[in-house]
């Protein structure tokens, strides 16, 4: 076992010499002189050095010896000695060039405490005194405070719940000598013995702070008879634009199956770079600290992380972000590129192969002339050409004035030089299992998925609560 | 006396004062709704001329501390918040401030609601060591130096028992 001392019971002593320091005796002349307090089971050593190495020097008088007489278990106060206190505290920031505490959030922590053995401490107080007026003098500034005891704490950190003890004075003997008295004109000792009630503790648990800001739970379904894991379990990660398939509170039977619960409660609206917080159908109108400042752990701008959980990705999209100063409401998040789906690589054998397009556009209303360099590609958003128009929009015609494009809505096409190409051909591409592709338009920096039906965002959007979360 | 000195020393760097010291940990001021409660430029209509308002705050200051336990009180603000204090409240405040009312014994730290003045905390926490300051209810009784006029008389306030009001000669 690793080494561990923390002078627990060091403490208790020398807070029994703390309570029984500063008491004073009044001498016939009526001036006051402190009792010094010492611990009575010094080491040979010290008591050599206190005597000045002599052996004719007696103690002086009067003074107090405390000293620890005996220790036992107190079995009347074991409990689960299994048993962890936790406690959580968020700290206030800490100026290392100050020196000082400010008033805002800094560290989180969860403390754990194992249960700490409980013993009884005795200690007696031994009061050496010269005369008897000395000795009562004594005595009568002592015994009144114990009524019937007195608290005693070993530290005041607010994490040790073992800190706080009392001292009960369980007997006196008022006289170390006999009488009547012999011939031997000994030091007179009035002996106090206290008892206190102790623990021993093993060291605590420093960890960051846990605390749950998602609860996820599925709810009895009373038409099955069971709570369905195979159905609900895949829908704790689940993102989807379509509300059945998103987290959500009701099934398409208008039962409620799923009930998420999370700390701040709110959706989160992702446009590209930017993340909003949405409530009710409503965004950009929450401020972000609202979140921060409730979530466990200390944002720091740029390390902070955002996660979001879609059903169709297996891993989810990460982002390091930070406050927008400007507008709280907003996040400026800069997304980690090898959690963001991978673009498909697209390209017909002797062109370029590549997984970009260049631009998104309706070719009824734009002409393409400045669109024609070798390799630029654009998305499609109607149909054009037609294998029976003999004479198309000239715009879209190939170097030598012919008709040689005929694609549809949805197809992505590239410039060879001389012609436009089809790269991709959506209608042939309708199978949502191995079909879906994904593309990043360079002119917006916008990714897009194609799911078989349609394009859609790869990876932006809504995510309703529970669907995304933040690591601090 | 340099060994009870320096042991004393020790016992009061372990535990300087009674009960336990919370003025490290921040308290998160929340709303009715149980959200932080902010009060940036952003979110509220703010007079930045108003001498009380610290321009870079966030938080609202709490309405209570957020810690619990035994003998917390220590007449100190939650997260360490600007006070003021003297023995009347001052005239111009706005919500969330706090006064420390030193005319209190012990003294008493309120919180300026928005209309009202709400009672905090008391100090209670002193030190564990026997001095001539110390203020526990038997403290107060043995650390009394104050002595009253009553009836064109100085009478000592702290008297023997048994002398206390004793008859005097009466001849």
């Amino acid at each position: 076992m690793q080494h561990f001392y923390d002078g627990q019971i060091r403490r208790y002593i020398t807070q029994m010499v703390r309570l029984l320091s500063n008491f004073s005796y009044a001498d016939s002349k009526g001036n006051l002189t402190q009792i010094p307090v010492m611990y009575g089971d010094i080491t040979r050593q010290v008591g050599a050095i206190i005597k000045d190495n002599s052996e004719n020097k007696i103690p002086s008088a009067p003074r107090i010896g405390v000293y620890v007489t005996g220790m036992e278990m107190d079995r009347t106060r074991t409990a689960d000695a299994t048993y962890t206190g936790k406690v959580h505290l968020r700290e206030r920031t800490y100026d290392e060039n100050s020196n000082e505490y400010l008033n805002t959030q800094g560290s989180n922590y969860t403390v754990e405490r194992l249960m700490p053995t409980p013993y009884m401490l005795n200690i007696n107080c031994d009061i050496w005194s010269t005369n008897t007026e000395q000795k009562l003098q004594i005595l009568e500034q002592i015994l009144m405070l114990f009524n019937p005891s007195l608290e005693i704490q070993t530290t005041d950190n607010y994490v040790d719940w073992t800190s706080l003890s009392v001292v009960n004075l369980e007997n006196i003997n008022f006289s170390s000598r006999s009488i009547p008295m012999g011939v031997d004109t000994e030091i007179d000792v009035a002996t106090l013995g206290f008892q206190t009630p102790i623990f021993i503790s093993p060291p605590a648990k420093v960890k960051k702070l846990g605390v749950i800001t998602n609860v996820i739970m599925s709810i009895f379904d009373e038409t099955k008879g069971t709570i369905d894991l195979g159905q609900s379990m895949p829908e704790l990660n689940a993102y989807d634009d379509s509300w059945g398939n998103s987290i959500k509170n009701k099934d398409a039977d208008g039962r409620i199956h799923l009930q998420v619960t999370t700390a701040s409660g709110y959706d989160a609206i992702v446009t590209n770079t930017i993340v909003q917080l949405g409530k009710n159908g409503i965004s950009g109108e929450i401020n972000w600290r609202e979140v921060l400042e409730s979530e466990p752990g200390e944002y720091a701008a740029g390390l902070s992380k955002i996660y979001l959980n879609r059903i169709d990705l297996a891993a989810p999209v990460v982002g390091t972000f930070a406050l927008n100063n400007l507008d709280e409401t907003q996040i400026i998040v800069n997304w980690d590129e090898d959690t963001i789906p991978t673009n498909t690589v697209l390209g017909l054998p002797n062109s370029p192969q590549k997984g970009t397009i260049d631009a998104i556009i309706d070719p009824t209303r734009v002409n393409p002339v400045n669109l024609k360099v070798a390799g630029t590609r654009i998305l499609l958003l109607g149909d054009i050409g037609a294998t029976a128009n003999t004479d198309g929009a000239d715009a879209w015609k190939d170097s030598s004035g012919n008709d040689t494009l005929v694609a549809s809505e949805n197809d992505i096409i590239e410039w060879s030089g001389t012609q436009w190409q089809i790269v991709f051909d959506s209608s042939t591409k309708n199978n949502p299992a191995t079909d879906v592709t994904y593309t990043t338009n360079l002119t917006s920096g916008i990714q897009y998925k194609w799911d078989g039906t349609e394009w859609t965002l790869s990876f932006e959007g809504e995510y309703r609560k529970g669907s995304w979360r933040l690591v601090l | 006396m340099q060994i009870n000195n320096a042991v004393v020393a020790q016992a009061e760097a372990d535990a300087p004062k009674s009960g336990y010291d919370t003025t490290n940990l921040y308290t998160l001021a929340v709303n009715k709704d149980g959200k932080p409660d902010l009060v940036t430029v952003d979110m509220n209509d703010l007079d930045s001329s108003s001498q009380e308002l610290l321009a870079d705050r966030i938080n609202q200051t709490p309405e209570r501390t957020g810690y619990q336990g035994y003998l917390l009180g220590d007449g100190i603000p939650p997260n360490g918040e600007a006070f003021g204090h003297g023995a009347s409240f001052p005239t111009n405040s706005i919500e969330g401030d706090y006064f420390l009312r030193t005319d209190f014994m012990p003294n008493r730290l309120f919180r300026q609601d928005g209309s009202r003045w709400v009672k905090q905390e008391d100090n209670v926490r002193m030190t564990l060591t026997n001095t001539d300051s110390r203020a526990t209810q038997k403290g107060t009784f043995v650390n009394n130096t104050t002595s009253n006029i009553i009836g064109g008389e100085t009478v000592t306030e702290r008297q023997p028992l048994s002398k206390a009001l004793k008859p005097k000669a009466d001849n």
